[in-house]
């Protein structure tokens, strides 16, 4: 999933230089084809920054996940060694 | 048989036709619309539309009905018949941003199913109450990865355009969509924006860029070659499509506060239990009578055509000049699921048929002949305030249903005062005597009641 979706995303990006023939019995306007380029592209740009924003913030969840678990466990020892000494006395 | 008559107003696709054949609706498949008929049909999309009611439903008709047109075709599908046709310039804000949102929605539960549309026009949904539906199922069809919206420039122009222009500027866009039939162009509403409009990212992009865009690109050969070689990515359509319903749900009229006519059910010169006997005298009537269709002339919001179709009637369309009152008896109607319409119209200016062939948008009256017609404080507005002659005004009403109730309200009563209050009086003739003698001139007169103390009256009339 982490490789696929941005490549899709850049895939459709690119995708915007190909050629594509309308099947319109209307004439969709070239005013309205430009401006529908425009805003897939900033749709596109706004799925990406919030693919790569979600891939940071999960980062960081991990890097304080990571070390709040470490502390966790830390903290288990220091009850386990409390607990313990309980034993002990 | 019954005589094959194609729709005037269907031409433009090439692909299939209406046709009516008595009271029966039909419509052909051409064979170059054959394999999207199919493949629509076949994702399931149109079935699944059909039952949750927003695509009208469709049955296998003989081609044999629509003799030679019948015989070009490779397929002929018969429709349900609705009880009366409407126009985007009649429709209130409410009923115009709901067919929008119907427009949306049907656009993007299509394409989950790779089926598109191929236009967006506005007189492809038509109402049932005020429940929209989408009328053309030959717009339908596969869908292209990486196509545009071919439709785009035309939603704007007969669905965010008109609205806009109420939202924005609190002017209502009936006038100017029945002056140009398909809708208001981008490159003039943009002229008459105001310039902080641009601060809405959607008013910015779909007026202002696309106007800029249409012009500057236009003259260009390049630029339209240009644009014509790109692709938009389905997640951008599905993007704008999205984007657009969630911004048109949240647009009100500007001028949302209480029109003049919204407030007559309390600012009128009726006491309550006058109220009570005009109430009475509509639902005998009603209920004697029980029109499949009924017109509701000056309908205000609504209050006597739902006491009516309360009482008997089956369908009512109310007219009205009085956007506020329209909107407040549309939402009304949408609120109860009532089968009621309510609709702008001019009594003094009513819709004429027009475009191509002054035949492709019907004039009212010759859209469907009404069972029964209620007109309830309305004569003294055409009579007095339009100076229409009151022979003429009873005429017309008399004409639209072979049975109705027709009010008179004397020059005594404080609403017609009012509308003489800065005016010379030049009315002579108008007196109840003419008008019961206009009345019996057309038609007999099978009920009258004095329905408040200024002498208003009721008279319940059947043509010969």
């Amino acid at each position: 999933m982490a490789v696929t979706t941005p490549t899709k995303f850049i895939a459709v990006v690119l995708g915007i230089a190909f050629a594509s023939p309308s099947y319109a019995y209307l004439d969709p306007g070239t005013g309205s084809i430009i401006l529908q380029s425009v805003l897939a592209g900033i749709a596109v740009a706004m799925g990406l920054l919030r693919f790569y924003w979600h891939r940071f913030k999960a980062f960081l969840a991990n890097l304080v996940g990571s070390s709040s678990v470490q502390q966790g466990e830390t903290a288990g020892e220091e009850f386990e060694q409390d607990s313990d000494a309980k034993k002990e006395a | 048989m019954s005589s094959i008559v194609a729709e005037s107003g269907s031409f433009r696709d090439h692909r299939g036709r209406i046709y009516h054949v008595g009271d029966r609706v039909l419509r052909t498949v051409m064979p170059v619309a054959m394999e999207d008929f199919e493949f629509a049909r076949s994702s399931g999309v149109v079935d699944d539309l059909i039952a949750r009611g927003l695509l009208i439903g469709e049955s296998e008709a003989d081609k044999s009905l629509l003799g030679t047109a019948g015989a070009a075709a490779t397929r002929v599908i018969e429709h349900p018949r609705l009880a009366f046709v409407s126009y985007p310039y009649e429709w209130s804000f409410a009923a115009l941003k709901a067919a929008a949102l119907l427009h949306l929605e049907l656009h993007q539960e299509a394409l989950r199913k790779d089926v598109t549309l191929t236009d967006a026009t506005a007189y492809n949904i038509q109402f049932d109450g005020a429940r929209p539906v989408f009328i053309d199922s030959l717009s339908l069809r596969r869908y292209r990865d990486g196509e545009f919206w071919d439709g785009h420039r035309q939603f704007c122009e007969q669905f965010i355009n008109p609205l806009l222009l109420r939202a924005k500027l609190g002017i209502p866009h009936n006038a100017w969509f029945r002056g140009t039939l398909e809708g208001i162009p981008a490159e003039d509403l943009s002229k008459v924006l105001p310039w902080h409009s641009r601060f809405s990212w959607n008013v910015l992009t779909h007026v202002f860029m696309q106007a800029r865009l249409q012009s500057s690109a236009g003259s260009s050969e390049k630029a339209a070659k240009r644009s014509k070689s790109g692709k938009l990515p389905r997640m951008g359509f599905e993007q704008i499509l999205h984007g657009l319903q969630r911004w048109i749900s949240k647009l009100e009229p500007r001028d949302d506060g209480a029109t003049v006519w919204q407030d007559y059910a309390r600012d009128n010169s009726y006491v309550d239990h006058e109220v009570a006997k005009k109430r009475e005298f509509i639902a005998d009537f009603a209920r004697a009578v029980t029109p499949q269709l009924l017109f509701d002339i000056g309908c205000n919001t609504g209050d006597y055509s739902v006491l009516a179709l309360e009482s008997g009637a089956h369908y009512a369309v109310g007219f009205d000049f009085d956007h506020g009152a329209l909107d407040h008896a549309f939402k009304r109607s949408a609120h109860r699921g009532l089968s009621f319409l309510p609709l702008h119209l001019d009594a003094a200016n009513p819709s004429p048929s027009q475009g191509w062939m002054q035949s492709e948008r019907h004039g009212l009256l010759q859209r469907a002949s009404g069972d029964a017609v209620i007109a309830l404080a309305v004569v003294h507005h055409l009579a007095i305030a339009r100076n229409v002659p009151m022979e003429q005004v009873i005429d017309w009403i008399i004409g639209m249903a072979p049975q109705g109730v027709i009010e008179f309200v004397p020059k005594s009563d404080a609403m017609v005062q009012r509308l003489l209050s800065l005016r010379e009086d030049v009315f002579t003739e108008y007196d109840e005597e003419s008008f019961r003698a206009a009345i019996t001139a057309r038609a007999r007169i099978v009920r009258s009641s004095v329905v408040s103390e200024s002498g208003r009256t009721l008279f319940w009339y059947e043509r010969p």
